[in-house]
């Protein structure tokens, strides 16, 4: 049962972990809205030192608005950024 | 918290050059023995990554594929399957061989 | 580890030779660098030399002209784009194609809509359908800008989007990859399917360009 649903706000962790991470930075502490849970993954956090990735953790596509990502966005409210963000960096947004 | 040299969204960054050049034989050599240990799980993609950002700055600065070449000797020296000394050894002795 | 017997022969002569030590700045250093990377490994056994050949084949046989048919065939069978749009690895899988480990998801571009891809991080790209990123893929300037300005980077492209339309970027950050689904161009309506193909340039596949029938 994933944990996430299409349509649910999320806000990314605003964590700085040293070592291999696949969440941008310019992503961290922003909410945008779950568009699609992608399905189970290995860890790359874990791949890259050598462990064997599992258990698996949920992947999901996160779409965050343009105008909420960057102070001087230039271009229409509309815009959107997709990217893909572990269950583990997520958490329910409130409102 | 710094934003790490690879996590390049958002960086400050001048106009893009279009160009494309067709790799050279010598890059898509290391890719494809990338591929090659990637097959049979001695490499990890994740594990080139993380090598790759681990990288001295001035080592990052490098194009593409002489970065990558950097980050792949270091993560075959860490698993112990060859050392940096070998492979400039190496290097010596078939620049000798070819008589630059 | 291992006694080199050759090396150890040449070091008995390196103050004879100061020359031959490579010098990163010389240029065959990285050239040299590979070639000493491929022959220790093979020599050692962690790949055999048919492993390295097989996979050099494969890589050069990729081309975005492969891309270019799965856009083909999408715009002329409808129900083959539907099932692009849902499972885009299944869907070329049809086709001969292979994604290897990642997982293929395909973006349309509408008359609302248009999808540009990037990988902020490294230079994710689906090598298998469009063979090896392009340099300004990979550059710094392309990783950096495509996601804060991506209307200033398309423009720097020769492509303008109006306002009116919705520009979505797609940071290939995991294991998926993306391709665009560019909408086919006016003027190329019963075209055939080969004809079609040779219009969908790499850049189109990546959302830098749309595709014109010229």
């Amino acid at each position: 049962m994933p944990m996430f649903s299409v349509g649910d706000r999320v806000r990314i962790k605003n964590s700085h972990p040293p070592g291999h991470r696949r969440t941008p930075f310019y992503v961290r502490g922003k909410t945008g809205v779950i568009e699609r849970y992608c399905g189970d993954f290995k860890n790359p956090e874990e791949l890259a030192y050598g462990f064997d990735g599992t258990p698996k953790r949920e992947l999901y596509r996160v779409r965050l608005a343009q105008t909420d990502l960057w102070d001087d966005y230039e271009g229409p409210a509309d815009d959107t950024l997709d990217l893909e963000i572990f269950d583990h960096w997520l958490e329910k947004a409130e409102g | 918290m710094n934003q790490r040299q690879h996590d390049m969204g958002g960086m400050d960054a001048g106009p893009i050059e279009a160009s494309a050049h067709e790799a050279e034989p010598w890059a898509k050599m290391i890719t494809s023995l990338a591929a090659a240990m990637r097959d049979h799980d001695i490499m990890r993609i994740d594990e080139l990554r993380r090598a790759l950002e681990d990288l001295p700055p001035d080592v990052y600065e490098q194009d593409y594929f002489e970065r990558w070449s950097e980050a792949m000797v270091n993560l075959l020296e860490e698993k112990g399957l060859l050392s940096r000394d070998e492979v400039m050894s190496r290097m010596d002795a078939i620049k000798e061989k070819v008589g630059d | 580890m291992s006694t080199d017997d050759r090396g150890t022969h040449d070091h008995d002569h390196d103050h004879d030779h100061p020359g031959t030590t490579p010098d990163v700045n010389e240029t065959g250093y990285y050239e040299l660098m590979a070639e000493a990377m491929k022959e220790l490994l093979i020599e050692k056994g962690v790949v055999s030399a048919d492993d390295v050949r097989r996979n050099l084949e494969f890589l050069d046989s990729r081309d975005p002209v492969d891309g270019g048919r799965v856009i083909a065939r999408a715009w002329t069978d409808p129900e083959f784009k539907k099932r692009l749009l849902e499972d885009g690895t299944a869907a070329v899988e049809e086709m001969g194609l292979t994604m290897g480990d990642a997982e293929l998801v395909v973006v349309e571009n509408t008359d609302d809509v248009h999808n540009m891809i990037v990988c902020t991080l490294c230079s994710c790209y689906p090598r298998t359908l469009l063979g090896l990123p392009p340099d300004w893929y990979k550059s710094k300037s392309y990783r950096s800008r495509a996601v804060i300005e991506p209307r200033a980077v398309l423009k720097e492209f020769g492509t303008e989007i109006p306002d009116d339309m919705t520009v979505r970027v797609h940071d290939s950050n995991a294991d998926m990859r993306y391709l665009v689904l560019p909408q086919q161009p006016e003027g190329t309506e019963g075209w055939p399917v080969e004809k079609l193909a040779e219009i969908v340039s790499r850049d189109a596949m990546v959302g830098v360009v749309v595709p014109e029938a010229g």
